[in-house]
């Protein structure tokens, strides 16, 4: 009976021992907010460029402020949708604080030849200044390019195959507002019968292959995709030794989301012989639309197709 | 095909209702509910509004059919078929059979219970607890049929976390005064999508050592672990360990009694990013005492205490939010030509039954503080501390309970600035038993309940916001088991607030500056007859007004009419 009491003293004093603040010693939580005063009066804010190419150049912004303040500098591309926010909290904007080489905060990239809208707000007052600057050109992200559905990459041309009568719609197409350009990939069929698979799409294989190179941890496909819940996508990788590699991704929201895939996540398809993974070898690339619970509608748009060293971030 | 096997089975299983041998170990419970609701959108809000529906009628017919197969004393299984049938769809066409819950649950040696499928679970408010959604227990009971109705839906039994996996208790007693219980439980919260995503457990436990006479002591130690199962290619590894003790000691007389109790402990979060090779940690503890004292003669209880909850103090099954703050109501999603998702309001936070929230996020929902600023995660809320004072009262022969709780806290690290924010949170209510007190056979009962909200901080980033909900309902049975049922909910929120916007580790990487002088109202009357303690038919219309003083363009009233038939069985 008395060791029942020791015992639990004993854990309860390790719980109270335990008890340790990590941000004991900070001085506030968060980004410093310091709300502008009535009197609060901006000048000189302004880009440092009219337009801006993306794939060389940096931007940033110039301002003073009459009092040391918060400030939310919100860049937004006017048909894009993609948008960039930087905050502080200074007493001027300079190439310091403000610079900027297009990336995006959300899933959606900058586009040549659009309007961004640079707004500047601060807390506690309804004081805004807008600024435009136009994309000369796009940035361009590290990595090896599969396609863009613009015309850019290794693989200009695509094509489909379909389980007879399941086909609905397919190919390139502008209706829906992608994450890049204005083209993407769709395809839409009809698991009428209740056999999971629906159709896909590939490519002939290259003759140099993709050129990736280096450990199959540190390369991932990366691919914005559009779906319908109950869709699964099956993407295939094959490698010209005669491997093939595969990788699923069931579609449970609604809408464009980034898909990363490490190629050491690519699993050896059952009919695929074995000499390991070497994606300096990888020259095709197979997409397969299935229907997860069969017997479903099931749709799968795809965009910017890409291989990288780390996640794709926009 | 699979509706089909499922309609054969239950229909199989209805068969052998009526075989005696069976009916020992076959037996069957269940609920049936027909609900339809016409709804009308006005104001502002739809003005030169060509697209968005203003109009709408809507509802369903679900019969939940539980079969529990008992074949011993100490073994049941239970499974939950669901057929539903949406308002307008007829002859089948868009009937849905599904099942909806399964369980098995098991008693080994008569000492240790365990519960495998669907499982209920609830700890402490530290550990695993499931916060009601807002301050509403002295609401009108016309309210609180749509509130029970939203909780079934979602699986919101009291403050249980409705999860998969397996749980398991057991009582030791040691001797006849002390007595040891044991709780454990192991879930999977989310499963891997094979492809950078892992699964994600949540698991946990409690040993309490009970002694149950003068004087009363108990003391325990609770653990819950949230964490992912991650080979070293996923994209994600995170894992979350809380561990607390909690104590209680009392003295219980015959006239009075007197107990300190309290519950302490510590979170342990780590999250590492391999998508964006970052890695963040963090360390962070909590104390909650409190000194209860009551009176039995009259039946009144006070307490008194003090918290101390650290900003980053992370317990996710205890700190996530019912109802996520963006998900859009059920009726009318949609504004402003389709283009814009409707704000949720009080009636929807109660009404709604898809807008709650079932899963449990690692990352903490952004407080909308128009409902909740002080303890918009309820105990577990990072960042507070100071004292709590309350009282209770429940009167003889049950004319009356009544009691009200304060919360006098402030931030113990500054948000965005060193100046800290000061909190006030008072909430209380009555609930009269008109009828017991003038000794009416009929049923009259009034209810009525306020919470009020201060936030304010001095500075460059001061904050000034108040809130005020108050709640008042009537229910008078006119003859029998006829209840005509009346109820209003008034919301008030005045003020600036600086709301903060956490990444995915919980940090605050910046804030909103939210303004609000909003005004929303819920009127509500109707009848309901009680066909048995269990079953009923209720009509009701609600009138609902959102006044938002500084974009009137968002002003909007909706009505609606609300017919709802429950049978439980």
């Amino acid at each position: 009976m008395k060791y029942c009491y020791y015992i639990l003293s004993l854990m309860l004093l390790l719980v109270f021992a335990g008890c340790k603040r990590t941000l004991k010693d900070a001085e506030f939580f968060g980004p410093e907010v310091i709300s502008a005063p009535d009197d609060f009066v901006v000048t000189g804010f302004a880009a440092n460029v009219d337009s801006i190419d993306f794939a060389g150049d940096t931007l940033y912004f110039t301002a003073a402020f009459n009092h040391y303040v918060s400030w939310t500098l919100t860049l937004t591309g006017q048909e894009s949708d993609a948008e960039k926010k930087i905050q502080g909290a200074s007493q001027l904007l300079d190439a310091a604080n403000t610079s900027w080489k297009g990336e995006s905060d959300n899933l959606f990239i900058f586009k040549k030849n659009e309007k961004i809208i640079a707004r500047l707000t601060f807390f506690g007052t309804t004081y805004s200044v807008p600024d435009t600057i136009v994309v000369k050109k796009e940035k361009n992200y590290p990595g090896i390019l599969i396609t863009d559905f613009e015309g850019n990459g290794m693989v200009p041309s695509w094509t489909t195959f379909w389980t007879a009568g399941k086909l609905i719609s397919k190919g390139e197409e502008n209706t829906l507002h992608p994450p890049q350009g204005n083209f993407y990939f769709h395809m839409r069929g009809d698991d009428f019968n209740g056999g999971t698979g629906v159709g896909g799409m590939n490519h002939s294989p290259l003759g140099g292959g993709y050129g990736l190179s280096g450990s199959p941890t540190q390369i991932y496909l990366n691919m914005y995709l559009y779906g319908i819940p109950n869709t699964r996508i099956d993407f295939r990788i094959f490698e010209s030794d005669g491997d093939a590699y595969t990788a699923e991704q069931l579609i449970t929201w609604s809408g464009w989301r980034l898909i990363s895939i490490p190629y050491s996540d690519f699993q050896l398809t059952s009919t695929s012989q074995t000499n390991g993974q070497n994606p300096e070898l990888a020259n095709e690339m197979m997409f397969l639309l299935k229907s997860s619970p069969a017997g479903n509608v099931v749709e799968a748009d795809l965009d910017y197709i890409i291989f990288t060293n780390t996640p794709f971030e926009p | 095909m699979r509706q089909k096997r499922i309609l054969i089975f239950l229909a199989m299983s209805c068969m052998m209702l009526f075989d005696r041998a069976y009916a020992q170990i076959l037996f069957f419970d269940g609920l049936g509910r027909a609900v339809v609701t016409n709804d009308k959108l006005n104001g502002e809000l739809i003005k030169d509004d060509t697209v968005s529906a203003n109009k709408t009628t809507s509802g369903y017919t679900l019969l939940d059919f539980g079969i529990n197969v008992k074949p011993s004393e100490n073994f049941k299984v239970r499974a939950e078929f669901r057929a539903r049938n949406n308002f307008g769809q007829f002859f089948g066409a868009g009937t849905s059979v599904n099942i909806r819950q399964f369980k098995i649950d098991g008693l080994i040696k008569d000492r240790v219970y365990y519960s495998l499928g669907d499982i209920d679970v609830e700890m402490t408010p530290y550990t695993v607890f499931n916060n009601d959604e807002l301050y509403h227990k002295f609401e009108s009971e016309v309210f609180a049929i749509r509130r029970r109705i939203a909780e079934y839906e979602n699986f919101n039994n009291g403050n249980m976390w409705r999860l998969q996996g397996l749980k398991s208790n057991t009582i030791l007693n040691i001797n006849s005064a002390l007595r040891l219980n044991m709780h454990g439980f192991f879930t999977r919260t989310r499963l891997s999508n094979n492809a950078g995503i892992p699964d994600r457990f949540l698991t946990g436990g409690s040993i309490n050592f009970v002694r149950g006479v003068n004087p009363f002591f108990q003391a325990g130690i609770n653990y819950v672990g949230f964490f992912d199962n991650a080979p070293a290619s996923d994209q994600v590894q995170y894992i979350n360990h809380v561990l607390t003790g909690n104590y209680s000691i009392g003295i219980f007389r015959e006239k009075f009694s007197v107990e300190l109790k309290g519950e302490s402990g510590f979170s342990s979060y780590d999250y590492n990013n391999r998508k964006k090779d970052t890695a963040v940690s963090y360390n962070d503890y909590f104390i909650d005492t409190r000194l209860i004292g009551s009176l039995k003669s009259i039946g009144l209880k006070i307490s008194a205490g003090y918290i101390n909850v650290g900003p980053q103090f992370s317990s996710p099954s205890a700190q996530t939010q019912r109802i996520y703050p963006f998900t859009a109501p059920d009726v009318f999603p949609l504004v402003m030509n389709s283009t814009v998702t409707r704000s949720q309001t009080l009636f929807d936070r109660f009404a709604m039954e898809r807008m709650y929230n079932q899963s449990i996020s690692p990352v903490l929902f952004q407080v909308l503080p128009q409902y909740s600023n002080v303890l918009p995660y309820g105990l577990a809320t990072p960042n507070r501390k100071g004292i709590t004072a309350g009282i209770y009262q429940a009167g003889s022969k049950k004319v009356y309970e009544l009691e009200a709780e304060a919360f006098f806290l402030s931030d113990i690290v500054g948000e965005g600035t060193k100046q800290l924010r000061n909190y006030m949170l008072i909430r209380g209510g009555l609930a009269l038993n008109i009828h017991t007190l003038a000794n009416i056979k009929r049923n009259i009962i009034l209810s009525g309940g306020i919470k009020n909200e201060n936030t304010k901080r001095d500075g460059f980033a001061d904050v000034n916001f108040s809130s005020m909900l108050i709640d008042a309902g009537l229910s008078i049975e006119t003859i029998k088991d006829l209840d005509i049922l009346a109820g209003i909910k008034l919301l008030n929120a005045k003020g600036n607030e600086y709301v903060m916007v956490r990444d995915e580790y919980n940090y605050a990487v910046s804030f909103i500056d939210y303004n609000a002088d909003i005004n929303q109202k819920v009127i509500s009357g109707g009848l309901r007859y009680r066909f048995t303690e269990k079953s009923f038919a209720t009509v009701n219309y609600n009138k609902v007004f959102m006044d938002d003083n500084l974009s009137p363009g968002n002003n909007f009233d909706m009505n609606q009419l609300f017919l709802n038939y429950t049978v439980r069985f």
